[in-house]
């Protein structure tokens, strides 16, 4: 699991550097980017998203 | 036969010929799932084929705020779109089920290509299509609204999330980029 900060743009939340494309889940929480990658252990709220 | 007989030549995007001879083939390697073949038509590489250009391989959430959020950014090679190609894009949205706003958006530059607002649902979608009008600085897309994007350099498409009530989830659970 790794951590993305994010920056405000425009008024528009985006990550400070690219968000990966073979990330399992990724949750924006509000304050940063919350990658998941293979053996990472899914939250139960989303799990089946 | 062998699996493999070389005879087209790998290229990426970037470092394909300048010159592309009429008839000959080429792969780009790093467009599409895997892939792509072009054909030169005595002055530009034409794709041979749709392509699907992006899959989602798994979904991206957002909670906690109520400011706009970038949830995907897809990286487009100039060019590929052509001076007629279209993009079709395919989206699915899931959400908490309640009577808050959710709304989504996707945007390219300062443009914003399509947008959707769901409440009440458990899930939605947000499809679209942007042709270029014979011109790669000018689009239409399935709204007919027009646009004046130049294709012909790299460009981002971005899909973006905002809630009404940061205590709910929106999540793009897939999205498919076609260039047609």
């Amino acid at each position: 699991m790794q951590t993305i900060l994010a920056v405000l743009v425009d008024d528009v939340f985006k990550p400070t550097i690219s968000l990966p494309n073979d990330a399992k889940l990724i949750v924006f929480n509000g304050t940063e980017y919350i990658i998941y990658e293979d053996g990472d252990e899914i939250p139960a709220e989303f799990i089946g998203e | 036969m062998p699996l493999y007989k070389a005879g087209i030549i790998d290229y990426t995007w970037e470092n394909k010929p300048s010159v592309a001879p009429l008839g000959q083939i080429i792969c780009v390697t790093d467009i599409g799932e895997n892939g792509i073949l072009c054909r030169g038509d005595g002055t530009n590489w034409k794709r041979t084929s749709h392509i699907t250009y992006y899959s989602l391989s798994g979904p991206v959430s957002l909670t906690g705020t109520t400011t706009e959020t970038t949830l995907l950014t897809i990286p487009i090679n100039g060019r590929i779109m052509g001076l007629r190609g279209r993009l079709v894009e395919s989206a699915v949205f899931t959400m908490t089920n309640n009577a808050n706003n959710k709304t989504f958006r996707a945007k390219i530059g300062g443009s914003t290509i399509a947008t959707g607002t769901s409440s009440n649902l458990y899930s939605t979608r947000l499809d679209f299509w942007l042709l270029n009008r014979n011109s790669q600085s000018s689009q239409y897309n399935n709204n007919t609204t027009s646009f004046a994007i130049d294709t012909s350099v790299d460009f981002d498409l971005v899909i973006t999330g905002q809630l009404a009530n940061a205590a709910d989830t929106l999540t793009l659970s897939a999205l498919t980029l076609e260039a047609l």
